[in-house]
């Protein structure tokens, strides 16, 4: 064995893929060369060839009964929970993003936003002319298409009840400014 | 329509939100991820539990899926990650070989009973075996003997090189065969009387 310890460090490779058929025949005659003067790494060969023939036999274990509709409940229900907490976050940002232009006096941004996207005739109510009208449409359309691109995403599956909620909160807030301005002005 | 066809089908119908489609893809796969996690983690509780994250897993990143890729190895590459984790986390305390028990294969002169009770010890026997490798050495020894898979198949499922794979292997069979005959030298003659007793 001493003379051929050199060779017996690739000996289990050389047999791994011989069990795999993966060995060429020069591997092979090489490895059956050393097998036949080395009983060290014939022993060693032996117990691998009996782990792969163990392995081999073993059967596969299979899923237990109702697996597949426990996992598949498991699935939807975590990705719903995963989806709410993400409508909960846009609803979050959304109040907090309102509530910020409210305290810090621009809301009149928001009803412009929520105006464009709710109600499509409010350009005339604002009384600018025609060519100004046709420019602002223009950008207007451009800044609803991106929007609405957003609002599409987000009114499409498992987002539709946050989003919706959300939207109608805006609304909400909107027209909530909107009597109260109303309101002071008349007060005024 | 091929299998894989079928299964692009189920994909695509289980991204926009189909039950029934996402069903069907649980149902082709949950035996090979089963045995998978079983064999990867030991018992049959936590392999269960093990399995169903992974689908889990496997819908929240459905979208990624590359359907160029097959999915059966993108499937157990989920699944070897996910017990490779658990494991990490669970932080295993390997097993001295001599806190093992000893290998007393049965024979018996009953085949029937005692072919059941043989799988069940050399199933064990497995098992003890797998828990003396290292989680990133089971893996791939696991799909190749349960799953049938190639050396290529290998390396899309684990995202290890040709070369890493064969060295993986042999290694763990080499480690196997170490704790092995440290058990018991004299094993090949007793194994192949076992071997006769289940085949009889």
């Amino acid at each position: 064995m001493n003379v051929l310890m050199k060779n017996c460090d690739e000996i289990p490779k050389l047999f791994s893929l011989d069990l795999d058929q993966a060995l060429d025949d020069t591997g092979r005659s090489r490895l059956n060369r050393h097998l036949t003067d080395c009983s060290d790494c014939a022993s060693l060969v032996a117990h691998m060839r009996a782990v792969d023939r163990l392995f081999r036999n073993a059967p596969m274990k299979y899923a237990p009964l109702g697996f597949t509709e426990r996992a598949v409940t498991a699935a939807f229900d975590a990705e719903l929970r995963r989806n709410v907490g993400v409508g909960l976050g846009i609803l979050l940002m959304g109040t907090v993003m309102i509530g910020s232009l409210f305290l810090l006096g621009r809301i009149d941004v928001l009803w412009t936003v929520l105006s464009a996207l709710v109600s499509p005739g409010f350009l005339n109510s604002v009384g600018v002319w025609a060519n100004e009208a046709l420019v602002a449409l223009t950008l207007a359309g451009g800044a609803l298409w991106s929007v609405l691109g957003v609002f599409r995403t987000l009114l499409t599956g498992p987002l539709l009840v946050p989003s919706l909620i959300s939207l109608l909160a805006a609304i909400f807030i909107m027209r909530f400014l909107q009597r109260t301005g109303a309101r002071d002005t008349l007060s005024a | 329509m091929t299998d894989i066809d079928q299964e692009k089908l189920w994909v695509e119908a289980a991204l926009a939100g189909n039950r029934v489609a996402f069903a069907a893809l649980v149902d082709a796969y949950k035996n090979p991820v089963y045995n998978l996690c079983y064999r990867m983690l030991g018992t049959s509780a936590e392999a269960e539990d093990a399995a169903q994250e992974v689908f889990v897993k496997l819908y929240q990143r459905l979208h990624t899926y590359d359907a160029e890729r097959k999915l059966a190895s993108w499937v157990l590459s989920i699944a070897s990650h996910h017990c490779i984790d658990r494991l990490r986390r669970r932080r295993l305390k390997t097993v001295d070989i001599e806190e093992m028990p000893e290998w007393q294969p049965l024979v018996s002169e009953k085949p029937q009973p005692e072919r059941q009770l043989l799988m069940n010890e050399n199933d064990e026997r497995i098992q003890q075996l797998l828990a003396q490798l290292e989680p990133q050495y089971r893996a791939p020894l696991i799909m190749h003997y349960w799953n049938d898979f190639s050396y290529q198949e290998i390396c899309d499922a684990t995202g290890l090189s040709l070369s890493a794979v064969k060295s993986r292997l042999h290694r763990a069979r080499l480690k196997l065969a170490e704790v092995m005959r440290a058990q018991a030298p004299d094993l090949i003659p007793i194994m192949a009387a076992s071997r006769e007793a289940v085949e009889a």
